[in-house]
């Protein structure tokens, strides 16, 4: 294989990617292009080269951050090659026994070099920042209550969090990560220009940093071990159409005295389908089921049901789900309603939460008032039943 | 205006090697000559003073070939160099007392 791709150093670590590019083409591989995470190398004699890397200074509001032609054609006179560019950095080579003399003879001007590099790690930053902050501004400002938008975007972090646990996770390491290398690469920046504006030199072969590694390595692994975790949780989903008999702690319209045939929804093409997923913090069931109510109509009944790690979880979802509820406007829509054989359960016209163990159960169900039929069961007294055999 | 600043010794020979126009690698050479060997500019320290002194003032370009574009001091240049030069050898001529000491 003639070709060969490596992870570099970031912008800020000069003298490890100097050293990086030195040792590849002492080994015979020789750098040819350089990009935001990886260079690359192409097999070629090997050769004692020193490399030497020149940030770029672009004002704020340039758009082209390539370095001036006549600062090229300066250090080309002196014997420097340009080798390659990304972003801010330039890489120039020499061989190891030229007289191409060293870039910068005085630090202080290399530390003004620094100043662009510095701006761009922390507003790298900036765009994600507004796009958030205007997106919240947006959804608090557009809400009648903030107060209550907001707290029916925490409600939706919440259920998200059991629901996707996992991908949020994710999520979470890769956003960790970045903010890591943010705040390192800046104090590296930051150390790098005290030390050049005190005129001590730059050094073009530092010394590995193994502790930087390893908490690198750490939140590597994590990130790789969620994007797994993600994975197995996406591939988890299984989706059906409704068995005759529940699989799974469901309940059925036959449960509630519904023995009508299944059909799809009329208003829009959808079947009586079961969802099945298990994410870090819960198995989840999605139901939904249409059944002809006999005069014409149909009946129908939406579950989603939670069964978290353990009692008392189950029990701190119950308020995000009242929150978050389809119907109702907020948790003082539900009443509290006393049933045998279940810890705790709310109701809201058409909306029913209940507790049992560690399971919680949503469901919403209209009966059949189009048109109305009387003698259909309760769905508290069918949870309660099913849940305690 | 407050008092001039003190230049440093890059941008003192720089201008002094700008008496005569030059471009980016003959400036160097000139600096190299004219401090008897002394001061050994790199390309990336000269580039840096020389957009520096551009912006200053100090020099200005005078003509350009290719990519490489040659410069010459200004008058405002002279008048720096004219006046770090006097400041130079008051400083010197203060210094004298050295000379008996030895």
């Amino acid at each position: 294989m003639n070709r060969k791709y490596r992870l570099h150093p970031g912008d800020y670590a000069i003298g490890e990617t100097e050293a990086l590019y030195a040792e590849m083409a002492r080994l015979g591989w020789r750098l040819k292009k350089r990009g935001s995470l990886f260079s690359r190398f192409d097999r070629e004699a090997p050769q004692a080269l020193r490399y030497r890397v020149e940030l770029a200074s672009p004002g704020l509001l340039d758009e082209d951050s390539s370095l001036p032609e006549e600062q090229i054609a300066l250090y080309q006179d002196c014997g420097w090659t340009f080798v390659t560019r990304c972003g801010l950095v330039n890489v120039f080579c020499a061989p190891e026994d030229s007289d191409a003399p060293e870039i910068y003879t005085d630090p202080r001007q290399q530390a003004l070099t620094l100043k662009a590099l510095s701006r761009s790690i922390w507003l790298s930053w900036l765009p994600s920042i507004v796009v958030l902050g205007l997106n919240l501004l947006i959804a608090l400002t557009a809400a009648s209550d903030p107060a209550s938008a907001a707290t029916r975007l925490a409600a939706s972090i919440a259920i998200d969090w059991v629901r996707h646990t996992a991908p949020m996770l994710l999520c979470a390491g890769i956003v960790l990560l970045l903010l890591f290398n943010t705040a390192y690469g800046a104090a590296r920046t930051m150390a790098l220009r005290r030390r050049l504006k005190r005129g001590q030199p730059l050094d073009h072969a530092p010394r590995k940093r193994p502790g930087r590694r390893a908490v690198h390595a750490v939140i590597l692994a994590a990130v790789a071990l969620l994007a797994a975790l993600t994975a197995a949780q996406f591939s988890s989903v299984r989706r059906s159409a409704m068995p005759q008999s529940a699989d799974g702690p469901y309940l059925l319209l036959r449960d509630l005295g519904w023995e009508g045939e299944r059909i799809p929804l009329s208003y829009k093409d959808k079947r009586s389908s079961v969802e099945r997923s298990c994410s870090l913090a819960a198995d989840i069931w999605d139901t939904f089921e249409c059944v002809a109510n006999g005069r014409g109509g149909e009946v129908w009944m939406y579950q989603d049901i939670y069964l978290m790690r353990s009692a008392a979880q189950a029990r701190a979802l119950v308020p995000a789900l009242m929150h978050r509820a389809a119907l109702a406007r907020g948790p003082a829509d539900f009443h509290p309603v006393s049933v045998e054989g279940l810890d705790a359960a709310y109701q809201s016209e058409m909306e029913y939460i209940a507790v049992k163990d560690n399971g919680v159960y949503c469901v919403t169900y209209l009966g059949s008032s189009f048109p109305p039929a009387a003698g259909t069961g309760d769905v508290f007294t069918a949870l309660a039943r099913k849940l305690n055999p | 205006m407050g008092e001039p600043q003190p230049m440093t010794e890059a941008m003192y020979y720089v201008l002094l090697a700008l008496l005569e126009p030059g471009h980016g690698y003959a400036t160097m050479q000139r600096v190299r000559d004219l401090s008897g060997g002394r001061l050994m500019m790199g390309p990336g320290t000269l580039y840096g003073i020389l957009t520096r002194m551009k912006k200053e003032g100090l020099i200005a370009l005078e003509a350009q070939e290719d990519r490489r574009k040659t410069y010459q001091i200004t008058e405002e240049g002279r008048r720096a160099l004219r006046q770090e030069y006097r400041r130079l050898r008051q400083m010197v001529r203060d210094g004298a007392a050295l000379e008996e000491e030895t």
